[in-house]
C-alpha cells in the first residue's frame, strides 16, 4: 500500500485509531453541539431577509441594503453548509475509526481509502438533507402500476 | 459610495412618514449576526483544539492519508473563522445604521411635532406665528439635513459590510483528484477548487453529487435507470408518476418480455401522442400508458377511429375521449348484439380482413391487444384474439362506443369544426338511432378495466393441500 518505488519505512507508527474515534467525539460534542441548537435560530432570523428601509428614497440605504440582503442570503447559506460540513467531518472520523481498528491499518491506510470514506459520508449526509420522494406505493395511495 | 438623494423634495410630514417604521426585526438580526459569531468563533476553536490533539498523534506532515484529511478539517475552521469576521462586521455595520436611523428618526420626529404644533397654532389664527412659509421651510432643510447626514453614515458602514463565503459542501470535503492506479500513500493533487481565499464567492455546491457517484441510481429501487436516447431517464421506479405526470416521459416500446423494466431507445420524434392516459383523462400532452410498471408505447394519432372506415387524428381536448376509444387493453367484455348498428356506420373492420393501416398503428407493438377481443398483428392489421375466432369479431371495436362517448365524439366534431371522425351528425344536431345502438346504466362504467394484481400470491401446487 505504499507508493511505487517508496522504500521508506512506516510513516508513523503512533496512530491510533481511538484517537480519531475521540476527535470524532469531541466534534460531535463541543462542535455539532454547539452549532445544532443555535444555527437554526439564526438562520431562521437572517433569513427573513431585509426587513426595513424598503420605503425609502435614500440611495445611499437603499444600496446599503443591496448588499445587505446579499449577506443575509449568503450567510443564511453558509450556516446551512456548515453544519453539514460538521456533520460530514464527524461522519468521516467515525468510519475512519471504524475502519481501522489498529495503528498499522491506519498508517497504510491509502488516499484513496480516505477519499471513499469522505465520499460516502458526503453521501450519507447529503441524502439525509434531501426529503424522500413518494414511492406510490402507500396503502392510500393510487395504483399506477 | 452611491449617489445624493434630493431630500430636498421631502418635508417634514414625508421624512417622518418613511421614518416611522419598525426595526425590531432589524434589531434581532444585530443580535443573529453577532450570535452567528460567538457561535462560529467557539465552534472553529474547539475545531482547531481537536485538530491539534489529533495531529500529535497522526501528524500530517507524516502521513499523506493524514494530509487529506486534515486539509478537510482546515478548510472548515478557515471557513468559520473568515464567515465569523464577516458576521461580526455585518453585525456591527447595521447596528450602527439601525442606530443612525433611530437618531435621525428621533430628530425628524421632534420637528413634526414642531411642525404639528405651528400648524394648530395657524389654525387657531394666532398672529404672533411667523408666515407658514418660514417655518415650514426651517423645519424641512433640518430634516433633510438630518436625513444627508443620516446617509453618510449609511455610505460609511454599507463599506464594511462583507458578504460571507459560502463553503461548499462537496468540494470543500471532496479532498482530492487522485492520480489513477493509486493504491497507496501518495503526493495529492489539489483539485483547485474549494479554496478558501477571500475576494471568491463560491457557490454553494450542496446538491452536486461527487464525482465518483456520476451515474444516477433510482432512489427507489437503487438501480441504474436507463436512458433513453432523449435524455431523459425512465425505470420501473420513474414510472410509477401520477396523473398526468406522464405526460412528460418519454415513451419505450411495448416489450413485456422484460417484466417491468423496458430500457429500449426511442427518439423524441417517435415519443408519440396517446390522448386519454391511465387515468382515463383527456390529455393533449405526450403520454404513456403506464401498466405493470411498463411504459406502453402510445398511438400516434391519439387514437384510432373505426366508425366509416377511416380512422383520422383528433386533435384538441375534446377529441380526446373520442380518442380513448381505442385505447388499448382496457376493453372489457364487448356485447355483440349491435353487429347491425356497426354495419350502418361502414365499420370497415371486418371478418375478412382490419383495413385499419399499419402506419395508423405503427406506434403500437404487433400484438398489441386493441379489445377483449382484437389485437394488433405483425403486419399492421387487426386480427381477432385467438380465442375470438368465430365470436362477433367485425363489431368489438364499434362495441367500444358506448353511448357516453359517442355523445363525446360528436361534442368534439362540433368543438373542431368539420372533420372525419366518423360519426355522422345530422344536421338537425339530433342523434341517430344507429349512434346509440345500445346502451348502458347510466353512471356505470362504460369500460371494464381488468384488474392487474401484481401481488397476487400464487402458492403453487402441493402447498397447503392444492393439488395441481
Amino acid at each position: 500500500m505504499t507508493p511505487d518505488g517508496d522504500a521508506s519505512p512506516p510513516l508513523a507508527i503512533d496512530v491510533d485509531p481511538n484517537k480519531v474515534a475521540g476527535f470524532a467525539d469531541t466534534l460531535k460534542v463541543n462542535v455539532q453541539g454547539t452549532i445544532a441548537p443555535t444555527a437554526p435560530g439564526l438562520t431562521n432570523t437572517l433569513s427573513t431577509g431585509v426587513t426595513f428601509g424598503h420605503d425609502s428614497p435614500s440611495i445611499a440605504l437603499q444600496a446599503m441594503l443591496d448588499t445587505y440582503a446579499n449577506c443575509l442570503i449568503t450567510m443564511t447559506e453558509q450556516l446551512k453548509n456548515v453544519g453539514t460540513c460538521v456533520d460530514i467531518l464527524v461522519n468521516v472520523a467515525n468510519q475512519i475509526s471504524a475502519n481501522y481498528s489498529s495503528s498499522d491499518q491506519l498508517v497504510e491506510a491509502s488516499i484513496g481509502d480516505i477519499n471513499s470514506v469522505v465520499l460516502g459520508a458526503v453521501a450519507t449526509v447529503v441524502a439525509k438533507q434531501i426529503p424522500p420522494t413518494p414511492t406510490g406505493g402507500g396503502r392510500n395511495e393510487p395504483r399506477y402500476a | 459610495m452611491s449617489g445624493q438623494t434630493n431630500w430636498a423634495a421631502y418635508d417634514v410630514p414625508l421624512l417622518a412618514g418613511i421614518l416611522d417604521e419598525d426595526l425590531s426585526g432589524a434589531w434581532e438580526q444585530v443580535g443573529a449576526w453577532f450570535s452567528a459569531q460567538a457561535m462560529l468563533d467557539d465552534a472553529s476553536s474547539r475545531l482547531q483544539d481537536a485538530r491539534d490533539g489529533l495531529a500529535v498523534v497522526w501528524p500530517p506532515e507524516k502521513s499523506p492519508t493524514a494530509t487529506v484529511f486534515f486539509r478537510l478539517v482546515d478548510r472548515l475552521t478557515e471557513s468559520m473563522k473568515t464567515t465569523s469576521l464577516a458576521s461580526n462586521a455585518n453585525g456591527n455595520a447595521l447596528y450602527h445604521v439601525l442606530t443612525n436611523q433611530d437618531a435621525t428618526k428621533t430628530e425628524v420626529d421632534r420637528l413634526h411635532s414642531t411642525w404639528s404644533t405651528y400648524q394648530r397654532l395657524g389654525s387657531a389664527n394666532r398672529q404672533d406665528l411667523p408666515d407658514a412659509t418660514e417655518w415650514q421651510s426651517a423645519l424641512n432643510q433640518q430634516a433633510q439635513q438630518h436625513m444627508a447626514t443620516a446617509d453618510e453614515v449609511i455610505n460609511e458602514y454599507a463599506a464594511t459590510l462583507v458578504v460571507p463565503q459560502v463553503v461548499p459542501v462537496v468540494d470543500t470535503l471532496q479532498p482530492q483528484t487522485l492520480i489513477p492506479d493509486d493504491d497507496g500513500p501518495q503526493t495529492p493533487v489539489s483539485t483547485g477548487r474549494g479554496s478558501s481565499g477571500a475576494g471568491t464567492r463560491l457557490p454553494a455546491r450542496v446538491n452536486n453529487r461527487p464525482a465518483r457517484h456520476n451515474s444516477p441510481v433510482s432512489p427507489v429501487d437503487g438501480r441504474e435507470p436507463p436512458i433513453l436516447s432523449g435524455g431523459e431517464v425512465t425505470s420501473p421506479a420513474h414510472h410509477q408518476l401520477p396523473d398526468g405526470a406522464a405526460n412528460a416521459m418519454p415513451l419505450a416500446p411495448l416489450d413485456d418480455s422484460q417484466s417491468g423494466h423496458v430500457a429500449t431507445s426511442l427518439t423524441p420524434a417517435s415519443a408519440a401522442i396517446l390522448p386519454g392516459a391511465f387515468d382515463g383523462r383527456s390529455s393533449a400532452s405526450p403520454g404513456v400508458e403506464h401498466r405493470g410498471g411498463v411504459a406502453r408505447p402510445p398511438s400516434a394519432e391519439g387514437g384510432v377511429n373505426v366508425a366509416n372506415g377511416a380512422e383520422s387524428a383528433a386533435p384538441g381536448p375534446s377529441a380526446n375521449t373520442a380518442s380513448g376509444e381505442a385505447r388499448t387493453g382496457y376493453v372489457g367484455a364487448v356485447p355483440t348484439s349491435s353487429a347491425p348498428a356497426s354495419r350502418e356506420r361502414g365499420t370497415s373492420i371486418g371478418r375478412q380482413g382490419p383495413t385499419i393501416s399499419a402506419a395508423r398503428l405503427r406506434y403500437r407493438a404487433p400484438g398489441t391487444v386493441l379489445s377483449s377481443e382484437l389485437v394488433l398483428g405483425a403486419d399492421g392489421t387487426i386480427r381477432p384474439m385467438p380465442s375470438q375466432l368465430g365470436a362477433q369479431f367485425p363489431y368489438a371495436l364499434s362495441t367500444v362506443m358506448s353511448h357516453e362517448r359517442s355523445r363525446s365524439v360528436r361534442s368534439a366534431q362540433e368543438a373542431i369544426g368539420p372533420c372525419d371522425i366518423g360519426i355522422p351528425i345530422h344536421p338537425s344536431g339530433a342523434r341517430r338511432p344507429s349512434d346509440s345502438p345500445w346502451r348502458v346504466p347510466t353512471g356505470g362504467p362504460t369500460v371494464l378495466v381488468p384488474v392487474i394484481c401484481a401481488d397476487l400470491h400464487d402458492p403453487g401446487p402441493g402447498v397447503f393441500g392444492i393439488d395441481r
